[in-house]
């Protein structure tokens, strides 16, 4: 688990102005990028085609110049997520892969936990489909500002209220882990177990009992933000102008174009292999 | 609270409760996840405030909030996983009817209300999580069934229950501010 993030608020509303052609990038763009190749990834399961969008992917991750120590955590987690993920995959069904490729090569093993290479094929597909965007969002989740993010999801003409709203949320996050953490010491002071020491039902309980100021705080920050909103007469325009918004440069076209390019070529290896598998067993 | 004028898309109150509600289902799925054993499921008090949330604002702010506070959450962990992410939007979606059964700022809260709120949270997530969500994962993504159906189950009893005990028992402290007047009369 990455404890250090528990008091960090940097990877989620934190900006730093270090990388140099990453962090001139329009919001815009980066949401295009990041929901282009998060779908056409999600349906691929052609390795080539991953292998590919994961180098794209470390494009950005490089030009973001992040730190090890500050990503490690995170990056320990997803490696977790993903080998439990596979172990679970493997355990119920290890002749999934022999399914989908329709032959079956057997490698050692025999039984229902036969080890065969379309299996371990189909595996290091799903691997890949798990981590190759991390890259990416490491990089964007490092170098995007909130009002610029909610300038450019409005370009690509989501309700301005919506983009309002996440702005307002990204705006909130590092406010309400602060305060969490004040209730939970609170709590934790008055003698309150909710640590790792405390069973499933005793953590439940103390976890409860910490998001009751919480819920009521924040429902009073609601009406209060509304009263202030509404003095200063937000939504009553059908439009609204963003300070954060700049008109995309060349770079940002060049690169939505070629993750269009990338999206095509996807959807033209669906035609070549004949389905969403790249079969290397025929 | 609605204005005669503002009847053009989400109300600012809507948008407030959405950005904020955003935010603290975002720290309870972040940080506060009690693990259950099935990878990539927890005992989530998240799902318990979105649910609270929804059910005091209705239907957009419920879809909208659960779908951001996933996607965030998800980015966070960097890797968004999106059967799961559009599932929790309809369940928030879904859940949000229940502010016309529930009409908490109007009316009192009565046991049959919550026993009906809990029937339609237990349809909404055995809909949500133990059907969509699993078979989000089989055509979109491609897995095993049995794999993603032990994590949908999972998660609609987890879920079932978290929002069971902790959503009602945040109903009930909420429903005791509105209206106290009416309170007093009961017994």
């Amino acid at each position: 688990m990455p404890t250090k993030l528990k008091t960090d608020p940097k990877p989620i509303a934190g900006s730093q102005q270090r990388a140099p052609w990453i962090n001139r990038l329009s919001g815009t763009t980066k949401i295009v990028i990041l929901l282009g190749l998060s779908a056409i990834g999600m349906v691929s399961y052609d390795t080539r085609y991953l292998v590919l969008l994961t180098a794209f992917a470390f494009i950005f991750y490089a030009a973001a110049r992040l730190k090890w120590r500050q990503v490690r955590g995170l990056v320990y987690a997803i490696i977790g997520f993903t080998l439990l993920n596979l172990v679970l995959v493997y355990v119920f069904s290890p002749h999934y892969g022999a399914e989908i490729y329709g032959s079956s090569h057997v490698l050692f093993g025999s039984g229902f936990f036969v080890v065969t290479t379309e299996e371990l094929f189909y595996l290091l597909n799903m691997t890949l489909k798990y981590i190759f965007i991390v890259p990416l969002i490491l990089a964007f989740l490092y170098t995007t500002d909130p009002s610029e993010l909610a300038a450019g999801m409005n370009r690509i003409k989501i309700p301005y209220k919506i983009c309002y709203a996440v702005e307002l949320s990204l705006r909130y996050i590092p406010d309400f882990m602060r305060e969490f953490k004040q209730i939970s010491l609170a709590q934790q002071a008055r003698g309150l177990e909710i640590s790792k020491k405390a069973g499933i039902w005793q953590r439940v309980k103390g976890s409860s009992q910490i998001l009751l100021p919480l819920v009521f705080s924040s429902l009073d920050r609601i009406e209060v933000t509304t009263r202030a909103m509404r003095l200063r007469r937000f939504g009553t325009q059908k439009k609204r102008t963003w300070y954060m918004s700049h008109p995309l440069a060349k770079l940002d076209y060049g690169l939505i174009f070629f993750t269009v390019v990338l999206i095509v070529l996807g959807i033209a290896l669906f035609q070549v292999n004949g389905g969403r598998y790249y079969n290397p067993f025929n | 609270m609605n204005e005669k004028k503002s009847s053009r898309g989400l109300s600012v109150q809507a948008v407030v409760a959405t950005g904020i509600g955003i935010a603290i289902v975002f720290v309870l799925k972040r940080f506060v996840p009690i693990p259950t054993g099935v990878p990539n499921t927890t005992i989530d008090l998240g799902e318990a405030f979105l649910t609270f949330l929804a059910a005091i604002f209705g239907p957009a702010v419920g879809g909208l909030t659960a779908f951001f506070a996933h996607l965030f959450t998800d980015l966070s962990w960097g890797d968004p996983w999106w059967s799961w992410i559009i599932a929790d939007a309809l369940f928030g979606f879904l859940i949000g009817y229940s502010r016309n059964l529930l009409k908490i700022k109007q009316e009192k809260l009565t046991t049959g209300k919550l026993v009906k709120f809990n029937v339609l949270q237990v349809v909404a997530n055995i809909l949500c999580w133990g059907v969509l969500a699993p078979l989000g994962d089989i055509w979109i993504y491609s897995q095993p069934a049995g794999k993603v159906f032990l994590q949908g189950v999972t998660a609609t009893i987890t879920n079932s229950l978290a929002i069971g005990i902790v959503a009602t028992l945040l109903l009930i402290a909420y429903g005791k501010t509105q209206n106290q007047d009416q309170k007093l009369t009961k017994e």
